[in-house]
């Protein structure tokens, strides 16, 4: 028999938190000790997992993290989803952490992209989030995951509550293979409102000076929806909602969806759409989803995570949401993302960037900015089995093999703030690729799982065209004035009409000076709050009456 | 924490009697007017006039005095910044502030590079403003106009689409007769400046810059200083310095610069005197920062504001 040992990791982290056994009582420590205790329990050259996504963030621990002795603890890996806030990037200057694998870096683009041209971080990949999750299990194994809940009891059981979002996968990941897990609360309470990750997969509880930090990042004003978002929606609701029976969906975040949202009680409901499509969700909690709700267009919505303020209006609905025997929303984004990615029929988004090819992209040059869920969604999975009317209506041959597909839905308009086109002759991406030395350029979606476009001009059904010449004469047909939509002419479009592989506004029974504000269910977010009967509380910076 | 930053505007901020306004009764202002007497032999009160400020020599003066007056002022009524970005000349103002140079070396230098610049190129040459371009359609348009014609050069990169551009005033204006032609261009119009600042053109001017540099002690930066030429942020007197002098010869990287400085935290904009040209382009960046001007309201009332931002 072998002597080696088969418990190096297990008896490392023995070791390890045997050494902080003076800054501990049971599971709690104390706050004033964290930065101490993170020096002992985080060793150089750790795979740490820092949580932090597009909403919440564990901000204590990257607080402390960043004030540890680069002598002691140096050369880290760090695992984030999102790259958000300025402490993130710091500990790579402080010579803290060398390494980082991500999937997200907004808020941190500029910065990301020139200390990765000053040496001072190291990239390993731009991942989807999905990838990033399923890396956590493979080769990215945390050795300490640092992350945040809303409430703790003294053993260690967490409450994350409508915030759950991607806790447990980090968590998982780390606790099932003798890794670390310290977790940032609220507050330590004598007992949970429910527990939604167990004592027994954690290591270390610290309660915060303050709660973490939480962004509203999926509240559209509906002040701000205009008419051309308007009459896009309404070619989107004709075009591709009702020509297809999509049931099952998830929405990006821009105007655009939002003013879907809003058309359903009002416009939608009028054709006789009610039942028909848009019952089964995968989003957050979006407030302009309310008067849908409200009027029983929607059955089902899980979510990858809250938002701020809807917190009593999603636990007075328990019926829609998924909630917990306390009634709070029970949000897990690594689900949502894999219900986003295989299960529904349709991902509707937005962009700023779209090729002649209908590759998309949010990078701007100089700016390293990764992807949100996008990539994940906006996707065909090609081995999906689970047929559906949408699914199998973009079946567009009559091979006895053919298999439907998932509908990839671009809507934009063809100028952004006016003058900046959305179609270009190359995308931003390329050149950003290329200044930042990455494997691959930084594309959100493909172009060849893009099923439909719809511009203020028109929809274009590139899943039926033919070849790639007709593919890009359906796209220039709908891009207006740009380059790209300038180069179509008059007999090829009507061609395409014909053949129904572009429709305008017309073809759909649409006219253009239908596309008016008051069509919205709701015109402002006090609208949304008189549709939830006073159970949404819009955060302070949207209440503007 | 909300961070601050506050801003020092360049050339094209000066107006006809930005000195002469102010108040001598106060002791900053009184200090300064005393300085500037004791280097230049001229009081302050007659650099500012109309005739003076056609020539780039008192522009850069002036704005040099108003942006150090406006802010000793801002930190002496209580304002805490954590960072300080001054748009080209105005990045002596920002050395000055943050305690790397003293305001007389700083004048002396800033003499020194409005003589040098605008004997550098007496005729022919200038800038223009364009609003409304993507940076990356500019740079394409710029490389096929620089094909087969004089070379125009990227001067500011402003805001995601503001820039000045630099080079031969004829080129100049065939590049923009082009653009009103072909793009969707909002604006493109020829500055009043002689000079093409901040392209290769004044790599001369810089090398002298480097010599006077050279030769003086600098002070340690209490703020950090968001530089001109890299749009990075830099916390040393030798990486200011060497902003200092290269920066008249390379592009103002102005939109990264205060990019990079609202990634790092700053939600708080303050511009200095004269205020305006800075303060637009920080509200049309970020639009969830507050942004104060001092030319508005002047120091007491801005600090009074920013306590309250702050506390926000």
């Amino acid at each position: 028999m072998s002597t080696k040992s088969w418990t190096t990791k297990r008896d490392e982290k023995a070791r390890r938190i045997k050494s902080i056994a003076h800054l501990t009582e049971g599971a709690v420590l104390k706050k004033e000790n964290i930065v101490e205790a993170l020096e002992h329990l985080i060793r150089p050259g750790d795979k740490v997992v820092l949580e932090g996504d597009n909403q919440k963030q564990a901000d204590f621990l990257s607080q402390a993290l960043v004030q540890v002795s680069a002598e002691k603890v140096n050369k880290l890996h760090m695992i984030m989803s999102s790259i958000s806030r300025p402490e993130h990037l710091d500990i790579f200057e402080k010579g803290i952490a060398e390494k980082i694998d991500f999937s997200f870096a907004g808020p941190q683009s500029l910065r990301v992209s020139q200390m990765l041209e000053d040496g001072i971080l190291k990239i390993g990949e731009i991942h989807t989030y999905l990838e990033l999750y399923g890396r956590l299990f493979v080769d990215l194994i945390p050795n300490v995951a640092l992350v945040a809940a809303d409430k703790a009891d003294r053993f260690g059981n967490l409450y994350t509550g409508p915030n759950t979002e991607e806790t447990p996968a980090i968590v998982e990941a780390t606790a099932f293979k003798d890794g670390i897990v310290i977790v940032q609360v609220n507050e330590i309470v004598d007992e949970l409102p429910r527990v939604d990750i167990p004592a027994s997969w954690v290591d270390f509880v610290v309660e915060s000076d303050k709660p973490y930090q939480l962004e509203a990042l999926f509240t559209r004003d509906p002040k701000h929806i205009t008419e051309l978002h308007i009459l896009i929606a309404m070619l989107t609701i004709r075009g591709v909602y009702e020509k297809h029976q999509v049931k099952s969906l998830n929405h990006g975040i821009g105007f655009n969806t939002a003013a879907i949202e809003l058309l359903l009680p009002t416009y939608a409901e009028k054709l006789g759409l009610k039942g028909k499509i848009a019952s089964n969700w995968v989003l957050n909690p979006h407030p302009t989803l309310i008067p849908a709700i409200e009027s029983g267009w929607v059955d089902t919505i899980h979510c990858f995570g809250g938002e701020v303020g809807m917190e009593q209006y999603v636990a007075a609905r328990p019926d829609v949401f998924f909630t917990g025997k306390d009634g709070s929303l029970r949000s897990n984004r690594a689900f949502a993302q894999v219900a986003g990615q295989y299960a529904v029929d349709m991902f509707v988004g937005s962009t700023l960037q779209m090729d002649r090819n209908a590759n998309s992209s949010t990078v701007v040059s100089g700016r390293l900015a990764g992807f949100g869920g996008a990539p994940n969604m906006g996707h065909d999975p090609h081995g999906r089995r689970h047929s559906s009317p949408a699914w199998l209506d973009m079946i567009t041959s009559k091979d006895p093999l053919a298999k439907g597909r998932k509908l990839v839905v671009q809507t934009v308009e063809t100028f952004q703030n006016g003058n900046t086109p959305v179609f270009v002759e190359s995308l931003d991406a390329v050149e950003v690729a290329k200044q930042a030395n990455l494997a691959i350029a930084p594309v959100m979606i493909y172009g060849d799982d893009v099923t439909h476009v719809v511009t203020e001009e028109g929809v274009a059904y590139i899943y039926k065209a033919e070849g790639e010449q007709q593919r890009r004469d359906a796209l220039s047909a709908v891009a207006g004035v740009t380059s790209v939509g300038t180069q179509s002419n008059a007999a090829t479009i009507q061609t395409l009409r014909e053949k129904g592989i572009v429709a305008y506004p017309q073809d759909l029974g649409i006219a253009r000076t239908e596309a008016k504000r008051s069509l919205l269910a709701a015109q402002n977010v006090q609208d949304l709050v008189e549709w939830s009967g006073g159970l949404y509380n819009p955060p302070a910076k949207f209440k503007n009456w | 924490m909300k961070k601050t930053t506050l801003l020092f505007p360049g050339q094209g901020s000066q107006r006809p009697g930005m000195l002469q306004a102010l108040d001598t009764t106060d002791q900053i202002t009184a200090e300064i007017f005393a300085q500037t007497l004791e280097i230049l032999s001229e009081p302050a009160t007659v650099l500012d006039g109309e005739d003076k400020l056609q020539s780039t020599v008192y522009v850069q003066i002036c704005l040099l005095i108003a942006g150090v007056i406006s802010g000793k002022q801002l930190l002496a009524s209580g304002v805490k910044p954590d960072f300080v970005a001054g748009h080209s000349v105005g990045a002596f103002s920002a050395a000055v502030i943050s305690g790397v140079l003293s305001f007389k070396q700083a004048l002396a230098l800033v003499k020194n590079r409005g003589t040098l610049m605008e004997n550098a190129y007496p005729k022919g040459y200038g800038m223009a403003a364009l609003v409304g371009l993507p940076l990356p359609s500019l740079k394409k348009l710029l490389s096929a106009h620089n094909e087969s014609q004089d070379t125009i050069y990227l001067a500011n990169i402003n805001t995601a689409d503001q820039q000045v551009i630099a080079g031969r005033l004829d080129s100049i204006q065939r590049f923009i007769e082009n653009l009103k032609q072909n793009t969707g261009i909002q604006k493109a119009r020829v500055l009043n400046m002689s000079v093409p600042s901040h392209c290769v053109l004044l790599e001369d001017v810089s090398r002298a810059l480097k010599i006077q540099l050279d030769e003086l002690i600098l002070g340690k930066p209490v703020f950090g200083y968001a530089s001109n030429h890299s749009g990075r942020l830099l916390k040393t007197s030798v990486a200011i310095r060497e902003d200092l002098w290269k920066s008249v010869a390379c592009t103002v990287q102005w939109h990264d610069a205060t990019t990079l400085l609202y990634e790092l935290g700053t939600r708080i904009f303050i511009e200095t005197n004269p205020s305006g040209v800075l303060s637009k382009m920080a509200e049309s960046a970020f639009a969830d920062a507050d942004v104060l001007a001092v030319q508005e309201s002047g120091a007491g009332p801005v600090s009074w504001l920013w306590k309250r931002f702050q506390a926000e």
